[in-house]
């Protein structure tokens, strides 16, 4: 198992009453929340939280790419990747994803990839998402296109990474008449590649079919996890190959302390933090982002199964929303859904909500010396 | 005293593709263009037209049954698709009533070929971008909040049967089909065409603009700017009346149609 520190780079500032006032932390909620004056010290706690998982013997750091939102202010994930590369030495930094529709042109993505796969001596995963719903609105990107400037955009960036310039692109969406990307990725024949996904059958099976590796996304019942990794496993059984543990990946909150009732306390006032104010607004799904025929399913399946219609605590544990407890019952916990669910990477979300810095790295530092070890030996495949 | 009418539905084939089209009544040919709402069912208005016309009410692609959206990316591309419209049912000079997104398409065509028009009545039509009178957000509104934007009365028994809070789910697919295909459409520019207002003086067949007064997703200032752009027009308002006076002021739209149109 290989252990990702994932970062969502939240805004901790919103006031306590927030979401009396407000429907959503997205598209529309002003940036009048933003303090740049404590800006400066969240984002240097957040990157000293990230700097710390080398020395922890995290595997890697995730960061991700969000717009116009409380939920995460990191709308270049590339700059924070920058800001990484040059402060650690081992360990793989994901950047899961750069939202490739959002974009334009695309050579902007496998350019930048390329420039951080090469300054930190090919430590770059190359995630590559569709981007949030929310997005759609806040770029004025037609969401009826999503998919199709997605994949248009990913196979750009997979021809720039594999093939010798200049070419020419003329798409549907981009039209290129010089392609010819400079720097290459050192990575040879690319970087690798992490697709995030809900548990779009056609997603997973594209994944599948790319030998790509599927990255769950999170806030979800454990159950969906289970149903989607299988389908996934399956998919790649159907390609003609077995899919490894690097392949699947698994998004989850964790919280580690000394007792269960001390980690409940310490965590829970967070993970409300999170599910009242940042969340509301992650699922607006703007026409066409999604055909109508899954939509309809969305509406009625997956929304029941969503973290932002949980209400108890007990709810939260029992449907594996977040991990928490002591090293214990953290350890027990992540071996018994590692057998059960099956993934190779986990990729943990240390800081949640607006939990402080000091909190988040006595989380961490914890997690690293208690768990991960044992962790390590429970699935020792392609430590 | 008129008849009642028979409304039926059937559907044309245009270069492959499947057009569904609401008919009824006799007389002179009125062509009918819906809104984003998709009021491609038999409704009470269309009965109402077709007391005094030949009603032809077709869905536009993406909308119910009709197909060919994918092949549809913008308005120009949907413009040229009822081109193929209108040879393929033989329609020259003929009268044509828009509503919202149905009067965009008709000033789009009235702009590049007015002959094919005799009189064209636009209601509540988007279209244009006044920036100092921006139009309302129509996606992604909660069903209160789409009836309280689309009706002057949101509480209203036609505000609550065409925008249900819990719709049975073949309605629901007519709804996010409809959503969808106006996005594909119209989400950025939204709603409009940059290039619409200069064009509009070049519809020069007599044109009825109705508005309601209240209409809160496409202002009254609209309808004053196209009575403004377009020279030969008369803007007519109705009173409490929101985006929709196909609904909310049935009898007097219809009224208002065939006084226009039977007028010389």
């Amino acid at each position: 198992m290989k252990f990702f520190l994932f970062h969502l780079m939240p805004w901790p500032h919103l006031p306590a009453d927030f979401e009396q006032h407000h429907k959503t932390s997205w598209i529309w909620c002003s940036n009048s929340f933003y303090d740049p004056k404590k800006g400066h010290q969240v984002y240097n706690d957040y990157l000293d939280q990230l700097e710390a998982a080398e020395k922890l013997g995290f595997d890697g750091v995730c960061v991700n790419e969000h717009h116009q939102t409380a939920y995460g202010h990191m709308p270049s994930p590339n700059i924070i990747a920058a800001a990484l590369a040059r402060r650690t030495e081992k360990i793989k930094i994901a950047i899961i994803g750069n939202a490739l529709p959002l974009y334009d042109p695309p050579q902007r993505v496998a350019e930048e990839i390329a420039m951080l796969d090469v300054i930190t001596n090919g430590r770059i995963i190359s995630g590559q998402v569709v981007g949030g719903g929310p997005e759609y609105y806040s770029f004025g990107i037609n969401p009826s296109f999503a998919r199709e400037r997605f994949y248009e955009a990913h196979e750009l960036i997979m021809r720039i990474w594999t093939e010798d310039g200049p070419f020419s692109h003329y798409g549907k969406h981009f039209k290129l008449k010089y392609v010819n990307s400079w720097p290459k990725p050192l990575q040879q024949p690319h970087p690798p590649i992490w697709i995030p996904g809900a548990g779009s059958l056609e997603t997973m099976d594209w994944v599948a079919k790319k030998r790509y590796a599927f990255m769950g996304i999170p806030y979800f019942h454990i159950d969906v996890f289970r149903k989607n990794f299988n389908y996934f496993r399956e998919a790649t059984e159907k390609n003609g190959y077995t899919a490894k543990p690097s392949q699947l990946g698994w998004l989850v909150p964790i919280y580690v302390a000394e007792t269960d009732d001390q980690a409940r306390k310490e965590f829970e006032p967070h993970l409300w933090y999170f599910i009242k104010k940042l969340l509301k607004g992650l699922t607006i799904i703007p026409p066409g982002y999604t055909s109508a025929k899954s939509m309809a399913k969305i509406w009625g399946d997956a929304q029941k199964n969503f973290l932002e219609k949980v209400e108890t605590w007990e709810e939260i544990l029992a449907g594996g929303y977040a991990i928490v407890g002591s090293p214990e019952t953290v350890c027990e916990k992540l071996i018994k859904y590692g057998n059960d669910v099956g993934f190779g990477n986990l990729l943990s979300i240390m800081q949640f909500g607006d939990m402080p810095h000091e909190k988040a790295m006595r989380n961490m530092n914890l997690f690293a010396t208690e768990v991960m070890p044992k962790l390590r030996q429970a699935f020792p495949q392609e430590n | 005293m008129t008849n009642p009418v028979d409304i039926t539905i059937d559907f044309v084939d245009v270069r492959g593709k499947k057009i569904q089209v609401i008919r009824g009544g006799e007389g002179e040919t009125l062509l009918y263009l819906h809104s984003a709402g998709g009021e491609t069912f038999p409704l009470p208005f269309h009965e109402e037209l077709a007391k005094h016309f030949s009603l032809i009410a077709p869905a536009h692609p993406g909308f119910h049954e009709s197909t060919g959206i994918e092949q549809i990316n913008d308005i120009e591309d949907l413009t040229f698709y009822y081109l193929e419209f209108l040879d393929a049912l033989k329609l020259d000079k003929v009268n044509i009533v828009g509503t919202s997104l149905g009067g965009w398409l008709a000033m789009e065509l009235a702009v590049r070929w007015p002959e094919r028009f005799k009189k064209i009545v636009l209601v509540d039509a988007v279209g244009i971008w006044l920036k100092d009178t921006p139009m309302a957000e129509m996606f992604g509104l909660e069903p209160t909040e789409l009836r309280e934007l689309v009706f002057f009365d949101p509480n209203s028994d036609i505000a609550h049967a065409l925008v249900q809070d819990e719709p049975p789910e073949d309605f629901l697919f007519l709804v996010l089909k409809a959503l969808e295909t106006t996005a594909r459409l119209a989400w950025n520019p939204y709603l409009h065409n940059p290039k619409l207002h200069n064009r509009l003086y070049r519809i020069n067949v007599p044109t009825l603009i109705l508005w309601g007064e209240y209409d809160k997703l496409v202002p009254l200032a609209y309808g004053e700017a196209f009575n403004k752009a377009i020279p030969n027009s008369k803007l007519v308002v109705f009173k409490d009346c929101g985006h929709m006076p196909i609904f909310e002021k049935t009898s007097e739209f219809v009224d208002e149609v065939v006084k226009f149109m039977k007028s010389n």
